[in-house]
């Protein structure tokens, strides 16, 4: 996702591509090295007529446990490195205390339907302001679900009987697709919804003029 | 009968299952890709029409639990059965006749869960992780789930019954000389590979046990609100880590063994390599499951917890690849086809590994999580790693089989194509993070369009690739050269003809023919028994309409007929087993049959704490529950347990009776434990009879019901099969078959017997007290 | 006689599982109360297994087999237990 000068990186876009880098190179790196290393060895050590089979070093009952453990510690010090980026990352996951908008979603098969705190519900969009945090308040009526907003970086499982909570921030404006993740039945490939992201003065003037109860199916 | 036919059908030898294990096996493989083409046919274009969404859904469910449970373990299983005994020196698998039954319930599990295809409102549909509350009757209704989940229970069972059995065999049945240092490679992972069964797939049975009796009985388990989705995924999960790395375990072990041959040197870090897998399996593997539910709202220092679990767990196999690449590294390596398919599934593991490092982020899976990024990661590890590893042992053991040497050239042709055709099939999904799993079509977005076709033209390469090995092996068998006795100058024991046992270790299609017609270890108990069973399961479903009860009441009776045949035989002492000592430490001092029964009863303490665990769970999220002493009759149920307690001393006080000799004693005090244990039922049952018409009170009343009676119902079944069990001690003993010196079967019903006694000792104060 | 030990042990139960109803009765569903009873069960089912289960006279490797699935039970009922988050 390529953010012009104009446009600013959602919060959870950034967390997410950060951490996303980080396991990137590593991951890219460690893997180059080892498979570089075992095409390099077996190039090298063809059998061929006449060739003599090269001496390996001999192993006790424990080998070559020193050398073991030091790699444990390097490939473990690695993976810590990565691992504490993870840690340092959890502001994805961890609910922000001020949230500026809060909204009830519901899921059943095989439509999401979004509960404003004045009680209005509409099925199938959800509007929210620039630049403002939104929390969403999850729960399904019927299975499993999963919510999904890949615009932002953000998903979470929905579940039956349970209410579950993410936040994002939508700096940019514009209209984004949520989908869902979780198999659900036949309509699970198309459990479809629209974000529709508003300046912020739009969206004070929206929610002011909302009647309180049904809303546009 | 046709005396051929009759050979499959009755055999009992380890090398006769084996091949059955590989053509079954490979039956199931041939649907699951089937279905794995016409779903990628479906996803070649955008808003494609050759699937319904309903048909999509059927084959990816069956898809997925085909391949893994009725293709890969099996397959595993299948060279397991094979070259397992001949490389400890065993004359078979401990408990033949149990090896039998454990395949025909695999095969025909497998026929009965594709059964649902057939029937109205087709197969199940929710996936092969079968989450809560989509697989129970409301979201999944109709009898085709409830049979695939049957076959289910029975491939389940089938696997609990083999860990036993390969456990034992490894344990107590190697030749002298086979000592734990000598043991190879492949038994070893084998056996590594059954401990992470043993523990696992009994919490898979206990889910699917209650799922099943959600979805016949009605009870409440996985449909009840507070929780019951998190309950299937916990009980499922526990299972379904371990059972990644019993998919993949095999293959590594094929890889240790193949490895050194063809680079003419030991092993690398042999102890090492064998000390890392054992830690992955026990402890590591059961503490990383939670890693497949960091979406599901457990708590933070829960996730935070599991995705250090699951880095550490990265570790071991870290060093394992390692040493196999040290070995590589001081070698003289001869580049056959065995090797080639080690060295491809040893990269693809690299990569399906540090993609899986990447899953183990728990704040990474937010995005990836049930994206084709997850798809593309254990496709590499499950396919690429396993598939490949096994293929170099097909290959690799094609000349001990059929005794003739495979088609080098068509060998190497197979790894090229199907190397190129796994990687074009797999590696697109991984650019494909944003694309969620299990949807039948999606709208047109260019990056997607050309992932996904490119996607299904890696599948008819790998699938076209893959029609090579079976064109090789059948011409192979009919046409390959001789080969010799050992082509590749290994130096395990598989390889050396005619060493203890002859009989077992006749090379090639010699061996196998010598063996497979020893009719006296025939028996059509096995496959009676599975045949019984399947029908039971199929009218079990059926009940839906009027008349499955008959097909029900049809198949009981056929399992009736067939374990009182199995107990006829027993009681002729018609396939006992003369083994000679060999190595058996460290059980030295525990006879073979009592080790299996400890080993038996671990895993049904992972069944009835998976049941109590799911108990404790209910109760502990409910929002109302009875008050202790409201419902049930606590004398009622003091009597019950003071009555199950005695029946335990007299269990106890029968078997000293026969380790002094006595008979009479025996049968005296065996009789009077049977009495108890009736007893027992009877006050049940009388108990039961006044909570259900009395107050009301059943197992589709609410969660306490359920838990109550599904819990104590299995402590009752568990008491049943005592109390026949009982019976056929009596009627033994009666015939004289027990005495000072040999009463092994009094000693282990007695172990079976105080087991259920400490299960009550829980159940009783868990339900009518707390 | 020769079977004391047996009987003993299958007296002490009787006793102690009399005992846990009588407990009960005293407060039904308090904490102590609810702990005492715990407490009695997972005794008698040691006792049970070591003694009419003979595990007394087995080798201690099978003590050792038998811990691992405890253990891994108990790892599954305390993460079932502390499953869920907020709610």
């Amino acid at each position: 996702m390529v953010f012009s000068v104009l446009e600013i990186m959602p919060p959870t876009v950034a967390i997410f591509s950060t951490l996303q880098d980080y396991y990137l190179f590593f991951g890219t790196l460690a893997g180059v090295i080892v498979v570089g290393y075992m095409v390099y060895a077996i190039i090298k050590n063809r059998a061929r007529p006449g060739r003599p089979v090269p001496k390996f070093h001999e192993e006790g009952d424990w080998g070559h446990w020193k050398t073991v453990l030091l790699t444990i510690c390097l490939t473990g010090s690695v993976l810590a490195v990565v691992e504490y980026e993870s840690f340092a990352a959890v502001g994805l996951i961890n609910m922000p205390n001020d949230p500026d908008v809060n909204v009830m979603v519901t899921a059943q098969q095989f439509s999401w339907t979004f509960t404003y705190p004045n009680g209005y519900h509409v099925n199938g969009n959800l509007t929210v302001p620039q630049g403002q945090i939104v929390i969403l308040n999850l729960t399904s009526r019927d299975v499993t679900h999963s919510f999904y907003l890949p615009a932002l970086d953000v998903a979470k499982d929905v579940q039956p009987g349970i209410y579950d909570q993410l936040w994002f921030n939508a700096t940019n404006t514009g209209i984004y697709g949520i989908e869902c993740r979780q198999l659900c039945g036949v309509g699970h490939a198309f459990m479809k919804a629209n974000l529709t992201v508003v300046p912020d003065s739009a969206y004070n003037k929206w929610y002011s003029s909302l009647p309180t109860t049904t809303g546009a199916a | 009968m046709n005396q051929w036919i009759a050979r499959w059908l009755y055999t009992t030898n380890h090398k006769d299952i084996g091949i059955l294990y590989f053509v079954g096996s490979m039956y199931f493989g041939l649907i699951g890709a089937a279905l794995a083409l016409l779903m990628r046919v479906q996803l070649a274009f955008p808003m494609n029409t050759v699937l319904s969404a309903s048909s999509f859904n059927q084959a990816v469910t069956l898809h997925g639990l085909i391949m893994i449970l009725w293709f890969l373990s099996p397959l595993s299983l299948a060279f397991a059965n094979y070259f397992m005994p001949l490389q400890i020196g065993a004359e078979d698998l401990a408990l033949p006749r149990v090896n039998a039954f454990g395949y025909w319930l695999f095969f025909f599990g497998g026929i009965v869960a594709s059964i649902g295809f057939l029937l109205p409102g087709g197969n199940t549909a929710g996936g092969w992780t079968a989450y809560a509350p989509f697989s129970g009757t409301t979201y999944s209704p109709g009898p085709g789930p409830t049979v695939a989940f049957a076959g289910l229970i029975m491939l389940a069972t089938s696997i609990t019954m083999g860990s036993v059995n390969i456990v034992l065999t490894i344990v107590h049945c190697r030749a002298p000389g086979v000592t734990w240092r000598k043991v190879p490679m492949f038994t070893w992972f084998i056996f590594f590979t059954i401990i992470a069964m043993l523990f696992s797939f009994p919490s898979f049975l206990a889910a699917l046990v209650l799922l099943m009796s959600d979805r016949v009985l009605g009870t409440f388990y996985f449909a009840s609100s507070t929780g019951g989705a998190i309950l299937w995924d916990d009980l499922f999960w526990f299972f379904g880590h371990p059972e990644v790395y019993v998919v993949l375990l095999p293959a590594f072990g094929l890889i240790g063994e193949i490895l050194p041959v063809f680079s003419s040197r030991p092993l690398a870090e042999k102890n090492i390599i064998l000390f890392c897998t054992g830690a992955v399996v026990l402890p590591l593997s059961y503490m990383v499951w939670s890693h497949h539910m960091f979406l599901t709202g457990i708590t933070l220092s829960e996730s935070e917890a599991f995705s250090v679990a699951t880095i550490l767990i990265s570790l071991p196999f870290d060093i394992i690849i390692l040493a196999f690449i040290k070995t590589l590294a001081q070698a003289s390596i001869r580049l056959t086809a065995p090797m080639i398919f080690c060295i491809g599934s040893i990269f693809l593991f690299i990569v399906g590994g540090i993609t899986g490092v990447f899953l183990s982020s728990f704040v990474l899976d937010v995005v990836y999580n049930n994206t084709y990024f997850v798809v593309g990661h254990f496709h590499y590890v499950m396919v690429g790693a396993a598939i490949f590893g096994l293929f170099a042992g097909i290959y690799y053991y094609l000349p001990k089989i059929t005794g003739r040497m495979y088609h080098e050239a068509m060998a190497n042709w197979h790894f090229i194509l199907s190397f190129i055709g796994f990687n074009v099939l797999y590696f697109p999904m991984f650019f494909l993070y944003d694309m969620p799993r299990r949807i039948y079509t999606y709208q047109s977005i260019p990056s997607w369009d050309i992932l996904n076709f490119i996607s299904t033209v890696g599948a008819f390469i790998f699938a076209i690739a893959n029609i090579l090995i079976i064109v090789n092996i059948v011409w192979t068998a009919r046409k390959g050269p001789i080969a010799p006795p050992n082509p590749w100058g290994a130096t395990t024991l598989e390889w050396v003809p005619h060493i203890v046992g002859a009989s077992s270790h006749a090379t090639g299609a010699a061996g196998a023919e010598s063996s497979g017609y020893h009719t006296e270890h025939w028996s059509p108990r096995p496959i009676a028994l599975s045949i019984g069973i399947s029908i039971s399961f199929i009218g079990l479903a059926l009940m839906v309409y009027s008349w499955g009860f008959v097909v029900l009441l049809a198949g009981l009776a056929v399992c009736a007929y067939a374990l009182l045949g199995w107990a006829g035989d027993d009681l002729k002492e018609k396939f006992v087993m003369h083994q000679e000592l060999g190595e058996t430490w460290p059980f030295s001092a525990i006879p073979k049959m009592r080790f299996g029964m400890w080993i038996f009863l671990s895993t049904d303490v992972i069944l009835f704490g998976a049941v109590i665990g799911a108990y404790l769970f209910i109760r502990s999220n409910a929002v109302t529950w009875p008050l202790p002493g409201s419902i049930h009759e606590i004398p009622l149920g003091l009597t019950n347990t003071i009555v199950l307690l005695t029946s335990g001393l007299t269990a106890f006080l029968a078997l000293e009776s026969i380790k002094e000799g006595n008979q009479r004693g025996l049968i005296a005090w065996l009789g009077v434990t049977l009495v108890l244990g009736a007893t027992f039922l009877g006050i049940k049952g009388a108990e039961w009879y006044n909570l259900y018409f009395g107050k009301g009170f059943s197992w589709t009343s609410g969660l306490p019901g359920s838990t109550y009676y599904f819990t104590v119902g299995l402590h009752a079944a568990h008491v049943t099969v005592g109390l026949l069990i009982m019976v056929y001690l009596i009627r033994k003993a009666m015939l004289g078959g027990y005495s000072k010196e040999h009463h092994v079967g009094v000693e282990n019903f007695a172990l079976y017997w105080a087991f259920v006694d400490i299960v009550w000792v829980f159940v009783f104060p868990l339900f009518y007290l707390l | 006689m020769k079977y004391i030990a047996p009987f003993a042990i299958w007296l002490y139960l009787i006793v102690t599982t009399v005992g846990e109803v009588e407990i009960f009765y005293t407060g039904p569903g308090t904490f102590s109360v609810d702990t005492a009873i715990g407490l009695i069960a997972f005794v008698n089912a040691l006792i049970t297994a070591y003694f009419l289960m003979n595990i007394k006279q087995e080798p201690s490797t099978i003590h050792y087999l038998f811990l691992a699935p405890l253990a891994l039970v108990m790892v599954l009922i305390l993460t079932l237990l502390f499953a869920f988050g907020v709610r």
